[in-house]
């Protein structure tokens, strides 16, 4: 069966202590209920969760929906969100994990990354080296979201075209956001010619498409 | 020393209670008496007490805070999960119930600690685990237990009509049979379940013709890209112009075939060969080329891009001779053709599918490239044989489950299965017989195609010429 890797990239540094991740908490659990109505997501959706705050942690390895339990999200009291050594790991993690298509094996779809933070990588010398090699892993979208005022959209638009921003990182806000990446995993698996973009649903109103 | 005086100085000593040294018998006797060692004994009581209650309350929070992990479960499945009780904190409970919602399906068995049966509604459920902890004479605690019943794949495919009011509408489903002459051709196509789910068009398409004059027919079928907008009228452009281009060929192309094949069936001289191979591909690759520029047209007139019509091709042009079956066809994409004999277990595949580093990626008929710098040639096979089973034309919605890699579809036993298959070899009681007439061939067929393989929900289309 060919899966659809997901990769949810997670700041959880101090700042999202409180509201934030519980509101991220609700959202992760509204995502993962919504794709399971999905039968096509049901059969091929496998989601990895990478936390970044001062630790850089696989929460979740590449789990498919059927067996997937959503893991405990604690924020530290406080420190720098090592957003940077999060896409390296990223990097190792999509060498190991994804199948690609040879003459014996049918590969995964396109991975999808997402990515989610309410401040900038503190590591920046780690971001700049992990850029261009997340570009080199082809995936099939990249979308970065920056959540709340303190949120620094430029950073992200380094990494992706496709940088959304969230004017408050409240639960409603926050929700709307990861529905709005359930719609987009759902168009993951189409197929496409070997360079296209894929094409994401329109983002709701609350979720701004930086430009 | 007694204990009781051991104690009582102590307690002394923690009140700053100093022993004056003619009290000493005093102590003595007051350390013996009754009521002193009564109160000892029930400050000891109260320790005890103490203790006892901090022991349970430590491994009531332990209860609740164990991560008990129940697997998930999906619909319809049985299922069975057994506790552990035989360790801490678990093996400290003593009076318990576990409360299994009635719509999980589920029932607890208390002698061997198992929940099991079949599960019924999906959900998210709570299971309530009620405990009290040996000895304890409190009031029952309840630990929350979640489990997680998925939906069956197969029950959530909804089947939503397509918009017929759309102008590049097509019906979900269709199929045919054309009588090739001796031989017989058999088309099936239906929207895939995804496809369905979402109201959306049946990409693939297909065409075939046969010309009674000159015995030659030509078979199409073609796979709309589900990421482009308009593909389902680039397939069925592809499918018509590629049929169209040979409808319309000069009767002095066919007879010119004709000579060409008869002298290479007569004589297979290196001369012959590249006489015939350069008519092939100069009409077969003229036949493509024009389908790609019927869709550009398409295009054009409807103010769309190309890439909005994005799709892949194969079709094969085809002639029984008295003695020899010659097909020549062009492939563009995924999928497959295959000229399958089974009493000989062999298999041509008339061309490589073209795909990707990652699922879902391959080439299209409508790329611009297709026909740059000679590229095309190499998509152009011509084959000649003595006998055969059938040719096979196949969308990816076929070949990815029946073949399922790229590799697969080079080997016979794929080939032989999916014959079984079609002969009935199948969980679905679908039997696709061939001797049969080719009305009731077809009906088979489009029975056929319904079959279930989970992450397989692609449309399907399937053309057969045997």
């Amino acid at each position: 069966m060919r899966r659809l890797p997901v990769y949810l990239l997670l700041d959880t540094s101090g700042s999202m202590r409180g509201e934030r991740i519980e509101a991220v908490k609700n959202g992760l659990q509204v995502l993962v209920s919504k794709l399971r109505q999905d039968p096509f997501a049901l059969e091929s959706v496998h989601i990895s969760i990478i936390t970044f705050d001062r630790e850089v942690k696989q929460l979740l390895p590449l789990t498919d929906l059927e067996h997937l339990q959503l893991p405990e999200i604690i924020p530290p009291e406080s420190g720098p969100t090592n957003m940077g050594e999060a896409l390296l790991m990223l990097c190792d993690q999509i060498d190991r994990e994804i199948i690609r298509s040879t003459e014996e094996e049918k590969g995964d779809w396109r991975p999808l990354l997402f990515l989610m933070t309410d401040g900038k990588p503190s590591d920046l010398a780690k971001f700049r080296e992990a850029v261009p090699r997340v570009k080199t892993k082809n995936f099939g979208a990249v979308v970065a979201c920056a959540a709340g005022a303190e949120a620094v959209d430029s950073f992200l638009k380094e990494l992706t075209d496709t940088v959304v921003h969230l004017d408050t990182a409240d639960s409603s806000t926050l929700m709307s956001f990861f529905k709005w990446v359930s719609a987009s995993i759902g168009t993951g698996n189409k197929s496409v010619g070997t360079a296209e973009e894929m094409v994401l649903p329109p983002p709701p109103a609350e979720v701004h498409l930086i430009i | 020393m007694s204990q009781v005086k051991e104690y009582t100085l102590a307690l002394f000593g923690k009140y700053k209670i100093t022993v004056a040294k003619h009290h000493a018998i005093l102590l003595d006797a007051y350390v013996n008496d009754e009521a002193t060692v009564a109160a000892y004994q029930s400050i000891l009581k109260a320790q005890q007490t103490m203790l006892d209650l901090w022991k349970q309350k430590a491994l009531v929070e332990d209860v609740k805070a164990l991560h008990v992990v129940l697997p998930n479960g999906m619909a319809g499945k049985n299922y069975t999960f057994t506790f552990d009780f035989s360790k801490e904190p678990l093996s400290e409970i003593g009076d318990y119930e576990l409360l299994v919602p009635e719509q999980t399906g589920l029932t607890f068995s208390k002698e061997n600690h198992t929940i099991s049966g079949t599960l019924a509604e999906q959900g998210e459920y709570v299971l309530t685990l009620q405990f009290q902890i040996k000895g304890s004479e409190q009031p029952m605690h309840s630990k929350e237990i979640r489990l997680i019943i998925n939906p069956d794949p197969k029950s959530l495919w909804k089947k939503l009509n397509s918009d017929t009011t759309d102008p590049y509408w097509k019906p979900d489903a269709a199929s045919a049979h054309v009588a090739f002459g001796s031989h017989t051709v058999v088309l099936a196509s239906k929207r895939g379940r995804s496809h369905e789910h979402e109201g959306k068009f049946r990409d693939d398409g297909f065409d075939a013709y046969f010309n009674e004059e000159t015995g030659w027919g030509v078979v199409a079928v073609a796979d709309g890209a589900g990421s482009a907008k308009y593909s389902r009228k680039g397939s069925e452009i592809a499918c018509q112009t590629a049929v169209d281009f040979f409808k319309t060929m000069d009767a002095k192309l066919f007879s010119a075939a004709d000579t060409l094949v008869v002298s290479y069936i007569a004589e297979e001289s290196e001369e012959n060969q590249k006489k015939l191979s350069a008519f092939f591909l100069e009409h077969i690759g003229k036949a493509a080329f024009q389908a790609q520029g019927k869709i550009r047209e398409e295009a054009t007139a409807n103010g769309a891009d190309m890439r909005d019509y994005s799709t892949t091709l194969i079709f094969s042009f085809v002639k029984q001779f008295n003695s020899r079956f010659v097909t020549a066809s062009f492939w563009v994409g995924d999928g497959g053709i295959g000229l399958y004999h089974q009493p000989k277990n062999e298999v041509a595949v008339l061309g490589t599918p073209d795909s990707g580093e990652f699922a879902g990626q391959t080439r299209f008929l409508t790329m611009s490239d297709i026909f740059a710098d000679n590229a095309y040639v190499s998509r152009i096979r011509y084959k000649i044989v003595e006998d055969f089973t059938a040719l096979v034309l196949m969308t990816d919605g076929i070949t990815d489950p029946k073949f399922q890699t790229d590799a697969n579809l080079n080997r016979v036993e794929k080939w032989n299965e999916l014959w079984a298959d079609l002969g009935g070899k199948n969980n679905d009681g679908c039997v696709v017989d061939f001797s049969a007439s080719p009305e009731l061939v077809e009906e088979q067929l489009m029975a056929w195609l319904d079959f279930w393989s989970p992450g397989n929900h692609d449309d399907r289309t399937i053309a057969i010429l045997y």
